[in-house]
């Protein structure tokens, strides 16, 4: 069975494809010798990221997506392009909670288990409108 | 994900809620509006199945936590409210274990989830169903 490592689902995603894309990854990542625990935070980072994609990039509308699964190395990279408004979620900063709600940017629960979850997270704005971002989980794979 | 619903007796009626699959943002209110249902039929005590839950995002922290305000009589998350319900969330973290709602068998990696949140503190987990029922 092709392993789909560097090769990219694209699809016109909703939420109702988040199970798939879940079930995309953990192949990928499985296939490419991550430990299953780190799957398992994998896929909730993914799960996170394309959420917000989909609820405040796509405004819960459906929209285009890539998804690819790469290996660097040690590191497993699960990278999602979109073509929703500009969001830089690296720009999320930890709450601080001494701050008026007022005040706060938008993002909440989910880039902090993206944090939680991945070693770091890398935002680029695509030439032709859109969204890259990559999550990274350093020393995924196990030799 | 499947929902069903039990009822059990304990010193309380408790409405035992069983979740099967994979829960976030596709079917999370699902799970809130099966809450409501219960609710209005009276129940005020709810215990949360997830043994058969394999996967739980954010998405489901906030059905959890809609659900425990549902059942003292708050009303649930505006889910757009971006960083007010992650601090609703932590006000009612800081307050301890809450009593209207428990977690009977989360899997390791849906205690990992709520660990990452600080939901642990607020959701008390059982392994012992009847221990959870009695528990209320």
């Amino acid at each position: 069975m092709k392993d789909f490592v560097n090769t990219p689902l694209s699809l016109y995603a909703g939420l109702q494809d988040l199970k798939i894309i879940r079930s995309f990854v953990r192949h990928v990542a499985l296939r490419s010798g991550v430990d299953p625990c780190a799957v398992d935070e994998i896929l909730l980072a993914t799960t996170e990221a394309v959420t917000n994609i989909l609820v405040h990039g796509y405004r819960g509308e459906v929209g285009w997506l890539e998804v690819q699964v790469r290996r660097e190395g040690d590191n497993l990279l699960v990278v999602l392009r979109d073509e929703a408004i500009a969001f830089d979620p690296t720009q999320i900063l930890a709450p601080d909670l001494t701050v008026p709600l007022e005040d706060r940017p938008l993002g909440g629960l989910g880039v902090h288990l993206i944090r939680e979850s991945m070693s770091r997270m890398v935002y680029r704005p695509l030439p032709r409108g859109g969204n890259e971002l990559t999550l990274i989980k350093e020393g995924a794979i196990k030799k | 994900m499947e929902i069903s619903t039990e009822t059990a007796q304990g010193r309380v009626p408790v409405a035992i809620l069983v979740l099967v699959g994979e829960l976030d943002a596709s079917n999370f209110e699902t799970v809130i509006a099966e809450a409501q249902s219960c609710y209005a039929s009276g129940s005020r005590a709810f215990l949360m199945d997830m043994s058969g839950l394999t996967f739980m995002s954010s998405s489901g922290i906030v059905a959890l936590h809609s659900i425990a305000l549902l059942a003292r009589g708050e009303k649930p998350h505006n889910l757009e409210s971006g960083w007010s319900v992650f601090h609703s969330i932590d006000q009612d973290i800081a307050s301890g274990f809450q009593r209207h709602i428990k977690l009977l068998n989360p899997q390791p990696r849906i205690i990992q989830t709520l660990k990452k949140t600080g939901m642990d503190r607020f959701f008390e987990v059982f392994t012992d169903r009847q221990a959870a029922i009695d528990s209320f």
